[in-house]
């Protein structure tokens, strides 16, 4: 048994690891742009580069080569340092906002963001020709794309792929060779990632500017305080009526049962939260209407109430069905003729065989409790998850998305083998290996 | 195999009892704990004033707070230089922690600021002693210069960017080295004496004035930011009227009176009508009045409404849907008047409208198929469907209460009229819409009004054979396409940041096109730009106003947008609520002002 969760927690990695990288593919390759969602109207080109910076969104996306070759670009700018001097700037002559060009030691850090900037100041409109072609060689050589700081006096870059070319080849002729330092490889976009999501940092949140894994932990109580009780209560009375339904199969209190659940499934989730906001808090007072405060079983009894009866009415349903399914089969029969008591029959035979498929279609929900229930966290002010993950999604807020969507990988993958593993307890017939 | 139908009955019924009994306790139970469901506060009580708020709050950090709601929240904590002046229409500033309006010199760059003397930040553990010191100037100048700090990742950075002498240079050092160097000193922010702050400019500025009202120029202490580190955000050590005793993020704040909070007087003269409606009644005397503001964060429309309702609200909007059962006649309908419930209607500082893109080839360089969109637009049917009949047709992008609005002007490019609209299009060179390729009509959101919105849109302009294709988008993905110039046409609103028409009037200016600043339509006009600069820099007078309207008028003639409404906001308050005056934008911490009568309150409740 151990080793068997032992294995599946194995398992449990490759699964997670596929679905960070199809978020990375979502998120980083394909979504929008987190920097300009957090500068909203103040969104100016500038800006929006700066704070890129800012989150490493400036980084190469899968390996960080161009870093690798900090050392190598390093001496090619020192190179093109000197070509200029030789073509009449002096190197210490180049100032950039009072430091000295000298200061390349920056390139160590973050070289993609500080070389740009640097190359940027020879490049000032009115400048010398040769001295112009020359750092806008060394800029496409170093950056690999167009300028990012001042795009008015990078004109030669612009010039075309052909010119860039050119540019590229008569570079790398006068390049000297240096070995690359491989460093800097796992400076990415992809490698922050994974280690982000390893060690479960996941940063802060774009619109709220909270801690992600803060927001989490905060709202997780609220949402469970609502969402376990409500759970357990609607699993143990639906378990109870379809017992009932099952034992008096086809009888009044069954049909009467399945009549109201057909009744209560075709009510949309909605219906119950406002209905019940309205009548039994509103109108009839009986609950406060919002608000989570201490006592805060007073504030979410209502919530759970909603929660049990909209739940409880699909689980009758079901599990009436999966009794049913035992009911009918021969060892039941044989007990009859054996003789045993009817009860008997239902409680130690029917309701042990027919709890395989009650686990299976509710262990696998366990884990979700803890995302709450969105509509009731919005109606009745409950600072859960469910009303930060939507309000995440409806404001591009990507991070927290990511962050909720890969905390749900890892709870399906539990969810699964917590399945698994309540399986061996209710039959013996399956062991575990 | 089966019992007798009999036996299985009466188990049935056994059991639907034992169901039904338990059911009796448990709602029992939740009874008793339901029980006190709104709490009281007595005659003698603390002053209580109870607000919501629609959307939810990022925290406290005067940097971070450029929404609505986060830059309400940090208002009661920390104060800025000014304030607007509460009940004066239009808006006048008026000095808060400063002792007077700023010294300008003679050629606008030097702003010399005193501050009073005696303002103390609120005890907190930050500082030692857990008593708070006496705040100075250098508290604003260390504010600004987080707001320059790249790794603070303030938006509201744009707001100083070009505007003070050194801070730039010290921005995009920042940004290259990662490291913002709080201690270098910035030639334009300069403090000769604790108590007075010298300002220099780059260039003149009218707005610089304004941006010193604004939460994220409030004055924050070194210690608190140091101390809290990166949970600052969820704190507040400030000057204010108010203290943060508690803050759960997605549901409340909780403020409660600074017992040493500096002199600040309710203030003596109002707009006409204040004083009839009692606004001046505690004129000249000290604030706050309230003891406790408790905020709760409510995004649903329901529960807020029947909050209000019940008196756990002083006051509230009304919800779109729940408008017509609420509003009657511009009056509070008949149920809720009969409990007292008071409006007020104030019309709200900004325009909505739809806004095309100049560099488009086929839209931004026909002044005439812009016109003949401008005809065919059914705004009478906008305000009706989407804004429950209410607002303002606009003729401009300036808004009423704002300098240079004129209530005769009537904008002559754009009444509803579908033979012009059908000419103007024919002499656009589409008669009847012919050869006009699909026009792509872009929506700020997914949600249904943002849908219902663009499709009213593509009706009407299907009246005059036009084509509309929508597309549908998130908000950021909206707002990356403008910037990257992609869309041909959009609806979209501007509300003011501050309470001058220079901020509307920048939408257009030429430099700012997209991606380096606002201007979205991408328009270029070198007259419009040159007068831009100078209203700019200019003191409202008979100058300005010429240059406004000739602005104005360059804009309507080359019909860069389609100007829809201001909006109009209706707000309902409970009887108990005093001294409380709509701000249509962030102007000051305004709570500080408002106070309830908690004995009228409590006959409410109780009755």
């Amino acid at each position: 048994m151990t080793a068997y969760i032992i294995r599946r927690l194995l398992y449990t990695i490759p699964i997670v690891f596929g679905v960070l990288l199809i978020l990375f593919l979502i998120f980083n390759v394909v979504g929008g742009n987190p920097a300009r969602a957090m500068l909203g109207k103040y969104a100016t080109k500038k800006a929006v580069r700066e704070l890129e910076h800012q989150l490493g969104l400036d980084l190469p996306l899968i390996v960080n080569l161009d870093s690798a070759f900090a050392g190598s670009e390093r001496a090619f700018v020192l190179a093109t340092l000197d070509r200029l001097e030789r073509l009449g700037t002096a190197p210490e002559k180049l100032v950039l906002e009072g430091e000295p060009v000298k200061a390349l030691t920056v390139m160590d850090e973050r070289p993609r963001a500080a070389v740009p900037a640097l190359i940027g100041a020879l490049l000032e409109p009115g400048a010398p020709e040769p001295r112009r072609a020359w750092a806008s060689v060394a800029l496409v050589w170093i950056t690999g794309e167009d300028a990012i700081y001042r795009p008015s006096a990078y004109a030669p870059v612009r010039e075309g792929l052909l010119t860039r070319w050119r540019d590229w080849w008569e570079a790398r002729k006068t390049r000297p060779a240096f070995a690359p330092s491989w460093r800097y490889v796992l400076q990415s976009q992809l490698f922050h990632f994974l280690w982000d999501a390893a060690t479960f940092d996941f940063g802060k949140s774009i619109q709220r500017r909270q801690f992600i894994s803060q927001m989490i932990l905060r709202g997780a109580v609220p949402s469970l305080t609502v969402t376990i009780p409500g759970f357990f209560l609607a699993v143990g009375l639906g378990l109870g009526l379809a017992l009932v339904c099952a034992f008096y199969r086809a009888g009044v209190v069954d049909r009467t049962i399945v009549f109201l659940t057909v009744i209560a499934m075709s009510i949309t989730f909605l219906a119950y939260v406002i209905g019940g906001q309205y009548v039994l808090a509103h109108k009839l007072g009986l609950f406060p209407v919002h608000g989570y405060l201490p006592p805060y079983a007073k504030f979410v009894a209502l919530p759970v109430l909603i929660f049990v009866l909209a739940s409880l009415a699909p689980d009758i349903r079901s599990f009436r069905t999966y009794i049913l399914d035992e009911v009918s089969q021969d060892y039941v029969r044989t007990a009859r003729a054996k003789g045993v008591a009817n009860q008997d029959v239902m409680l130690r035979h029917v309701l042990k065989n027919a709890m395989i498929p009650v686990i299976t279609s509710t262990v696998i929900h366990l884990p979700f409790l803890f995302l709450g229930s969105l509509l009731l966290e919005r109606f009745f002010g409950i600072p859960g998850l469910g009303s930060t993950m939507v309000d995440a999604v409806f404001s591009a807020d990507w991070p927290v998305v990511r962050a909720f969507t890969y905390i749900g990988a890892i709870l399906y993958v539990v969810g699964n083998l917590a399945t698994d593993i309540c399986y061996a307890f209710a039959d013996p017939r399956i062991s575990l290996r | 195999m089966r019992g007798s139908r009999s036996e299985r009955g009466d188990a049935g019924l056994k059991f639907l009892v034992l169901l039904g009994a338990l059911g009796a306790i448990g709602a029992g139970t939740y009874l008793a704990l339901g029980r006190r469901l709104v709490e009281e506060g007595g005659a003698g009580g603390p002053i209580v004033r109870r607000q919501a708020f629609v959307a939810q709050v990022k925290g406290f950090d005067p940097a971070l707070a450029g929404d609505l709601y986060s830059g309400t929240a940090a208002f009661q904590i920390y104060e800025p230089l000014y304030e607007f002046h509460y009940l004066e229409r239009p808006f006048r500033e008026i000095p808060l922690t400063a002792e007077a309006m700023p010294e300008i010199s003679q050629d606008r760059l030097t702003y010399r600021i005193r501050l009073k003397k005696g303002i103390r930040f609120h005890d907190d553990s930050c500082f030692p002693g857990g008593t708070g010191r006496e705040l100075t100037v250098h508290d604003y100048i260390y504010a600004w210069k987080r707001v320059a700090d790249p790794r603070v990742q303030s938006e509201l950075w744009a707001f100083f960017q070009g505007k003070i002498v050194g801070l730039d240079a010290l921005h995009d050092r920042a940004s290259t080295s990662g490291n913002f160097d709080y201690d270098a000193p910035v030639e334009g922010l300069q403090a000769p004496d604790p108590h007075t702050l010298v300002v220099k400019l780059t260039r003149p500025s009218v707005d610089f004035v304004y941006l010193l009202v604004m939460p994220f120029t409030a004055a924050v202490p070194r210690e608190a930011v140091e101390h809290y580190k990166d949970d600052f955000i969820n704190h507040g050590v400030g000057t204010g009227a108010y203290r943060l005793v508690e803050w759960v993020p997605n549901s409340r704040i909780v403020y409660e009176k600074n017992p040493d909070y500096h002199d600040v007087r309710y203030p003596e003269t109002g707009a006409p009508g204040d004083r009839e409606s009692g606004l001046l009644a505690d004129a000249g005397k000290r604030v706050p009045f309230s003891d406790r503001v408790e905020i709760t964060i409510i995004t649903e429309d329901q529960p807020r409404w029947l909050q209000f309702e019940r008196g756990a609200l002083d006051i509230a909007g009304v919800p779109k849907d729940a408008h017509g059962k609420a509003i009657v006649n511009e009056q509070p309908a008949p149920y809720l008047r009969e409990k007292g419930v008071q409006i007020e209607i104030v019309p709200e500082l900004d325009v909505t409208y739809i806004c095309f893109n100049m560099v488009d080839p086929v839209i931004g360089k026909n002044r005439l198929l812009r016109r003949a969109i401008a005809h065919a637009a059914d705004l009478e049917k906008t305000r009706e469907i989407f804004f429950n009949g209410r607002g303002l047709y606009a003729q401009s992008p300036i808004p009423p209460g704002l300098f240079g609005y004129d209530p005769n002007y009537r904008n002559p490019h754009q009444e509803y009229n579908l033979d012009k609209a059908r000419k103007h299009l024919a002499d656009a060179g589409y008669p009847g819409g012919e050869g006009l390729p699909e026009i792509v009509y872009d929506s700020s959101g997914t949600d249904t009004t943002s849908r219902q919105m663009a499709e009213h849109f593509q009706e009407n302009m299907s009246k005059i054979g036009i084509k509309i294709r929508i597309e549908a988008n998130t908000w950021p993905a909206f707002s990356e396409k403008i910037n990257k110039r992609q869309c041909q046409a959009w609806g979209i609103a501007w509300g003011a940041d501050y309470p001058d028409p220079e901020n509307f009037l920048q939408l257009f200016y030429g430099p700012s096109s997209s991606p380096n600043g606002q201007n979205g339509s991408n328009y270029q006009n070198p007259e419009y730009d040159k007068l831009y600069e100078e209203i700019r820099v200019l003191p409202d007078g008979p100058d300005r106003l010429r240059k406004i309207h000739r602005m104005r008028d360059i804009i309507a003639e080359d019909n860069v947008w389609v100007y829809e409404l201001h909006r109009v906001t209706y707000i309902l308050k409970n009887p108990w609520i005093r001294n409380y005056k709509y701000p249509p934008f962030l102007g000051g911490a305004f709570y500080k002002y408002t106070k309830a009568d908690m004995a009228e309150r409590k006959k409410w409740i109780g009755e």
